[in-house]
């Protein structure tokens, strides 16, 4: 377990002590100041201007982190070579994977928080009094992330690039997103191959409107049901963790 | 490869198949109601369509509802051509003339606005739950546009969306009150809705202007009050100006 | 015991390209036994699967036929490598990281104790003249400095089997006598050295036992006597030209 820290910890610091890290998280800062600024448009729903845009852009840019760095993780580490000395350890080899996920996870986790800390500053300080459906927006972006996360370490080791790995991630982001409308298309589809083929593709893509939360701020929403959805996202990025290390332990050097 | 490897997989795609069951029966997409395959729910603004459609699919609607009341907001607050071209004189008190509706007054010029319903349907068909949208909305087309039928279609829709929001039904009638004359009524449901804490200024303004044209000089001053006190706003100034002036008149009598 | 052991081992690289599948041979029925405490060179001319014998011993390569086992663990139990020191042919160490913590990283993977790892750190950067330049970033490594880092990892936790990838690759001659010198020295305190090289001249003076690699296959083993008589860099070219 300590091992698997120790790989977690140095994941974390290569990312933090990264330029680029500290660039998103800076400008994921100004642009939360910048809506302040320009929420006045919003006359006197400033405020929610200044809820809904701060919370969106702190998930796109932590999408981002954990993308750019997922799909390089694990990759870079390969074809620098720095890999060997880490292999001829006596780990088992999912402690690395489990290590550097965890590590990924952390940091896109760190720099989010940062960035929540300012916008509620900013909100507070605007007459904004808490609410716990922040706290479920928070949570539910932080699932995304999780789930994010481990299909980009996943791609990142079944294609060999670092760049469709990308596009795939992305792609999986922009379709999850987009669930209730393939919902739709199966109900209109033609012939029962197609609805089955669809039913697949529904099954697998992660299902990302269960942790839109942000979205669902004023809806009233009732979140029995998001207990449950927590076990989702987390079942659904430990299945993409275990293949990742299914074709990891297959990988030779 | 180890067996254990597959029996982890093996639960966690079961809890995933679980989860994802219970998810399927239990979730409620807060934002079917407002299905827009649906022809009542179609975007009726063409010209935003690509953009609304975007905010859909990226799952960031809060947003472009934000962006689309922060156009509605633009596209009333700016004074329309013909409007400026009439000049009217401020110290001559003209019966037909309402301030509301003057450079000075909070909003902004007059004119038709045709596309104010319209460019409040699309926000509300973005974010069904932005109340503020429907209220502002409907209460700038009845009492400071007269067009009494389209501030009720908005109210409508919020009342179809969120049927439990009571103030829709309250808003609703007072409007009918209004085409039906019933000032007493009419008045009497306004004051309910003005004691609401999210009750925009606009309403509050509205209500004041209608007590002060009724000749009932306390209760509008009283109102104004309540907006001048409420800190910078659109109405910041002319509250002050009308505070005097009501002032005066109550003193001249 | 013995440190090493490998019975008929076969490593054929597949590769698939435009459909067609094309096999290379990496190595072919290696079967070799290094004993505990001797100081065994792999000798071979680039390409004879040095490396590749190497990697298979150390679990990155997987074989295609055949058992390897350190001090009789064997493939593909991870504990083994609790005994093995690799030093690889050239080090690559995370950037971002300066040389204490790249050591302190090791050790923990490597079950170094927490209590006793500071110590060992220092003690091993001393060995290795690093100890000013330990709070460095690896960034700002020269080549010799990282050369000298690579060993001081795997020699952290104490394993009584060494590895080393290419011994001499890129060290100027006072690093080679060095490294001479520092071999020399592991098998005083008793550990088992296996290397491979190119450089037939350092072979010589260094091992005990050669082995001669050509084309994936053993074709000989050399015991330090032999070579004594005769020069080792004759043996070795008459060894390959026998079988050509």
């Amino acid at each position: 377990m300590k091992k698997i820290f120790s790989i977690a910890t140095y994941t974390l610091r290569q990312n933090i002590r990264n330029r680029v890290y500290y660039i998103l998280v800076f400008f994921a800062v100004i642009l939360i100041f910048v809506y302040f600024i320009l929420s006045v448009l919003g006359g006197e729903e400033s405020l929610r201007i200044i809820l809904d845009f701060g919370l969106a852009t702190v998930e796109f840019f932590a999408l981002l982190l954990i993308i750019f760095s997922g799909v390089s993780l694990i990759l870079e580490e390969i074809e620098s070579k720095t890999i060997y000395l880490v292999l001829v350890r006596p780990i088992p080899k999912w402690y690395y994977i489990t290590g550097r996920y965890i590590g990924l996870v952390l940091s896109s986790y760190i720099g989010m928080i940062i960035m929540y800390l300012i916008h509620c500053a900013i909100l507070f300080y605007k007459g904004w009094s808490f609410d716990i459906n922040y706290l479920y927006a928070v949570i539910s972006s932080f699932m995304k992330i999780a789930i994010i996360g481990s299909l980009a370490v996943f791609f990142s080791l079944f294609s060999t690039s670092s760049a469709s790995s990308l596009v795939f991630t992305f792609f999986l982001w922009l379709l999850g997103h987009f669930t209730s409308e393939i919902k739709f298309l199966i109900k209109k589809a033609g012939t029962p191959l197609l609805k089955i083929l669809l039913e697949i593709f529904y099954f697998i893509i992660p299902n990302l409107q269960y942790f839109n939360w942000r979205d669902f701020l004023g809806s009233g929403i009732s979140s029995n049901w998001f207990f449950i959805a927590f076990f989702y996202g987390v079942s659904y990025s430990l299945i993409f963790l275990i293949l990742s290390i299914i074709l990891f332990n297959k990988k030779e050097f | 490869m180890k067996l254990r490897t597959y029996l982890l997989l093996a639960f966690f795609l079961v809890l995933y198949l679980a989860t994802y069951l219970y998810l399927e029966k239990n979730f409620v997409y807060p934002f079917n109601i407002v299905d827009i395959s649906k022809p009542e729910n179609k975007l009726p603004v063409e010209k935003y369509l690509l953009l609304d459609l975007t905010g859909i699919v990226f799952g960031v609607r809060r947003i472009s509802s934000d962006i689309a009341w922060i156009q509605v907001l633009q596209y009333y607050g700016t004074p329309e051509e013909e409007f400026e071209k009439s000049v009217h004189n401020h110290e001559y008190e003209d019966e037909h003339h309402h301030h509301e509706r003057c450079h000075h007054g909070p909003n902004f010029g007059g004119g038709k606005y045709y596309d104010l319903l319209k460019l409040c349907q699309r926000t509300v068909r973005l974010d069904p739950y932005f109340y503020y949208a429907y209220i502002y909305g409907s209460a700038s087309l009845a009492w400071n546009l007269n067009r009494d039928d389209e501030g009720i279609k908005l109210l409508d829709e919020g009342i179809k969306n969120c049927p439990k929001y009571w103030q829709f039904y309250i808003y609703k009638m007072a409007i009918i009150y209004k085409k039906l004359d019933k000032y007493k009524n009419m008045v009497y449901l306004l004051e309910k809705v003005v004691k609401e804490q999210n009750c925009p200024l606009m309403v509050k303004a509205i209500l004041a202007n209608i007590y002060k044209k009724a000749g009932e000089y306390q209760k509008s001053l009283q109102l104004w009050s309540e907006i001048y006190k409420s800190g910078m706003s659109e109405y910041y100034f002319f509250a002050k100006e009308q505070i005097s002036e009501i002032k005066k008149i109550l003193y001249s009598r | 015991m013995i440190a090493i052991k490998t019975e008929n081992l076969t490593k054929i690289y597949r590769r698939r390209h435009l459909g067609k599948l094309y096999k290379t041979v990496g190595v072919k029925n290696l079967s070799l036994e290094v004993q505990e405490g001797e100081i065994f060179g792999l000798l071979g001319l680039n390409g004879s699967g040095k490396t590749t014998t190497i990697k298979l011993i150390l679990g990155l390569l997987f074989p295609t036929e055949g058992k390897i086992s350190i001090f009789e663990k064997s493939f593909p139990d991870r504990n083994r490598l609790n005994l093995v020191g690799y030093l690889p042919e050239i080090p690559y160490f995370h950037k971002f990281l300066t040389g204490r913590e790249v050591l302190r990283f090791y050790c923990n993977l490597s079950g170094v104790d927490k209590s006793t790892q500071e110590k060992r750190i220092d003690e091993i950067l001393n060995l290795v003249n690093l100890f000013n330049d330990s709070n460095k970033r690896i960034s700002e490594y020269s080549k010799g400095m990282m050369q000298r880092l690579a060993i001081a990892q795997s020699l952290l936790h104490n394993p009584p089997l060494l590895i080393f990838d290419e011994l001499v690759s890129g060290l100027d001659p006072l690093g080679i006598r060095e490294m001479r010198n520092f071999i020399l020295s592991l098998k005083e305190k008793g550990k088992t050295v296996f290397f491979s090289s190119h450089l037939i001249s350092e072979v010589e003076r260094v091992c005990d036992r050669v082995g001669i690699l050509h084309k994936g296959s053993l074709l000989k083993i050399v015991e330090q006597k032999d070579w004594q008589n005769k020069n080792l860099e004759e043996i070795f070219i008459e060894t390959i030209n026998t079988t050509q």
